[in-house]
């Protein structure tokens, strides 16, 4: 997972498996988990720009794939 | 000695007077014009007069009257709303320091009302509020990650939350079906 298109594309085939009951649930639990911890290494990265006022250039944030609907 | 016209035609009156009376109410249903024209002419000739017996009538009869007029005035709501209306407008500034001042002074009552309606609307509320949570728009996960200490939430994270959620949801009722199993 190199960046947020990864990690989001690997928790919708998460989400998929889990519905269609073809991951274990510890699994898909760690891995819920292990998205949050990414989410808030983002948030302290943005944080950490915020602070020095400066435009933040993450490149885990950088984006080039249009973002698919995920709401079910 | 002298005709007295005046007296003859009194005498006369007086000898045929339901007579004169029953013909002169016949004509005046027959000539319902000439009688309109008649009652214009008569009260142009007589204004002053009709005006100062309407303001004694007014003046001696005062209590009635008003009495009347409120009775009118209280079976027209159309006209009540009317004034209301017209005074709301031509009153801003007036009733704005009114209904503060009401505020004011019942504040104690109109937090108990709201208490109340709101108890009273509990279920219309957490009806809205569930459905919110079911859809999961971006501004209920923003403000979910502001109330967090985040202050700039970039689009792409709240993609991920919403999956991270609802991945958490589903986990959450397998679980659920694994306690109902073992039980």
């Amino acid at each position: 997972m190199k960046n947020v298109t990864e990690l989001r594309n690997e928790l919708a085939d998460v989400f998929a498996k889990l519905k269609a009951g073809e991951i274990d649930v510890k699994s898909a639990e760690s891995l819920a988990n292990l998205s949050g911890k990414i989410i808030n290494s983002a948030k302290a990265q943005i944080d950490y720009y915020a602070l020095r006022k400066e435009a933040p250039t993450i490149d885990f944030l950088k984006d080039d794939t249009p973002i698919e609907n995920t709401k079910s | 000695m002298a005709f007295d016209e005046k007296a003859y035609r009194k005498a006369y009156y007086e000898a045929n007077k339901e007579k004169i009376i029953a013909r002169m109410a016949e004509w005046k249903r027959n000539n319902p014009d000439k009688m309109k024209e008649h009652g214009k002419a008569y009260r142009a000739r007589n204004k002053e007069r009709i005006a100062d017996s309407s303001k004694a009538y007014h003046e001696a009869n005062r209590d009635a009257i008003n009495v009347k007029a409120r009775l009118r005035y209280a079976a027209d709501i159309d006209r009540q709303r009317g004034r209301s209306k017209q005074y709301r407008a031509t009153n801003k500034e007036k009733r704005k320091a009114t209904c503060a001042n009401y505020r004011q002074r019942n504040r104690e009552a109109i937090a108990m009302w709201d208490k109340n309606y709101n108890a009273a609307n509990k279920c219309r509320h957490s009806a809205r509020a569930r459905e919110r949570t079911e859809k999961l728009p971006d501004s209920l996960i923003r403000n979910r990650l502001i109330g967090k200490g985040w202050k700039v939430v970039p689009q792409q994270l709240i993609e991920v939350k919403r999956l991270q959620i609802l991945i958490k949801r589903e986990l959450k009722t397998a679980k659920g079906n694994t306690n109902e199993k073992r039980n």
